[in-house]
């Protein structure tokens, strides 16, 4: 997947401030351009924080009618895309913590993955991993990886890694310091790194 | 300008994330890649970090979004949202008064509302130490000496109530017109602090007569007494009146002030 084009806050187009305050006037045709032009985006993201196709598909529904409920407060102090980014996180968060609540445990997903996709592969090599083995099951498993991280490092890898987005657009979609996104990302490659180690 | 000094491979690791994040500046940019070009070590860290990125990139695109389940996004968006009722408050209130039943309901609440202020507000007031109808405030006036309820008996110190001279006449009405031949005749009676009588009674040989009580107390209604005073304070007080051969006029008097025939 190609990393989409980082976005500057300076950038907000005064026609993204415009389709804004006509969505949050009732323009049904405005609705309808936030979504087709957010929508990839917003699916691939709650697919990769969730790792669900229904969850994700629910979860973006969800996200654009909170968009569409609360658009009248965007001020413009960030590209749109970015807001929306920071409304799929907050989704994201409650939805995964309301199933820790229900006892899901990110366990339960992964089992339903080896399930679904047949046992791991052989651990990689020390050196060079995407040398001693398939670049598809690496991905798998970095994959798995992925999914095992605590929600706040994988969000910030995803952004960073599968969305390419500056420090400061994630921390601004995480509501937290451009150095605590610094840290998550440390912490969480360092984490997939370990993962990819042999056992 | 600062010179390029080559750094160590401490701080080119440091700078190796920043760098894969395109978070590096123009200036470190040159110096590491000065460096990794003579340092095998760093390589391999930025290749883990690259290889690492590559991966999860790959491991994403393995899981494309199910294509069928998307097409269905945005229409389900929009007749979700088409179903939401509007929450702006112009549409809001416009849908109250529409919907009768509503406006009745709310202004039921709001009549509710304050019917229970004012139940409140009154028996907050009542409450009140300071309020005459509070508990308090009844049990102060019961128990006050020289009060309507608790009248002061004739002693020292306390003023006899006097007849008022604009209703002398009326109370010359109760006097011994006729002499009836009654003896033993007593008249009880409170003269309140506003000077006026209550608790009238008769009595007949030490036997309350409820008649020429009646009679009596008719009279007495419109009889005004210039209270009795204690301390200089307006109080009520007890009195007893031995009425001996009194007769009671039991048929209209020709109003005493207007005399009929007079010049």
């Amino acid at each position: 997947m190609k990393p989409a084009r980082a976005i500057d806050w300076s950038e907000t187009a005064d026609s993204e401030s415009d389709i804004a305050e006509r969505c949050a006037s009732g323009d049904a045709q405005a609705c309808q351009d936030v979504v087709d032009t957010h929508q990839r985006m917003v699916y691939h993201l709650a697919l990769q924080l969730l790792s669900n196709h229904d969850d994700a598909l629910d979860l973006s529904q969800d996200v654009f009618l909170t968009v569409f409920r609360s658009i009248h407060r965007f001020r413009g102090d960030s590209a749109l895309q970015t807001w929306i980014y920071r409304i799929v996180i907050n989704h994201a968060r409650n939805r995964q913590r309301w199933w820790r609540r229900r006892r899901r445990a990110d366990q339960v997903s992964l089992d339903a993955l080896i399930e679904e996709r047949g046992e791991l592969p052989a651990p990689l090599g020390p050196t060079s991993p995407d040398r001693a083995l398939d670049q598809k099951q690496l991905g798998e498993r970095v994959w798995r990886a992925l999914n095992r991280l605590p929600f706040d490092q994988r969000s910030a890898v995803v952004l960073r890694e599968l969305h390419g987005m500056r420090y400061a657009e994630i921390a601004f979609s995480l509501g937290v310091s451009n150095a605590a996104v610094k840290s998550r990302l440390a912490r969480a490659r360092h984490t997939l790194r370990t993962e990819l180690q042999p056992q | 300008m600062t010179p390029l000094t080559s750094p160590g491979c401490r701080t080119v690791r440091t700078w190796l994330t920043a760098a894969h994040d395109d978070e590096l500046s123009v200036r470190r940019h040159v110096l590491l890649d000065v460096h990794l070009a003579s340092c095998a070590s760093c390589r391999g860290v930025r290749d883990d970090l690259t290889s690492l990125g590559t991966a999860l990139r790959q491991g994403a695109a393995q899981h494309r979004p199910d294509d069928v389940a998307f097409a269905r996004l945005a229409p389900e968006v929009m007749a979700r949202k088409a179903m939401e009722p509007d929450t702006r408050w112009r549409h809001r209130v416009q849908d109250v008064i529409d919907d009768r039943q509503r406006l009745w309901m709310i202004g039921g609440t709001l009549a509710a509302t304050l019917a229970g202020a004012l139940v409140w507000a009154a028996f907050v007031g009542l409450a009140a130490p300071t309020h005459p109808g509070s508990l308090a405030g009844l049990l102060r006036t019961s128990t006050a000496l020289g009060s309507n309820a608790n009248p002061l008996w004739l002693v020292a110190g306390v003023t006899l109530p006097r007849v008022a001279a604009d209703t002398r006449a009326k109370a010359m009405l109760i006097q011994p017109l006729r002499p009836l031949g009654i003896p033993n005749l007593a008249l009880t009676a409170v003269v309140t602090r506003e000077g006026q009588l209550a608790s009238v009674h008769v009595i007949h040989d030490g036997v309350p007569d409820a008649a020429l009580t009646r009679a009596v107390s008719r009279l007495a209604s419109d009889v005004r007494f210039e209270p009795a005073r204690a301390r200089g304070a307006p109080v009520a007080v007890n009195v007893v009146w031995l009425l001996e051969r009194t007769t009671v006029a039991a048929t209209p008097i020709p109003d005493l002030a207007h005399p009929v025939g007079g010049d």
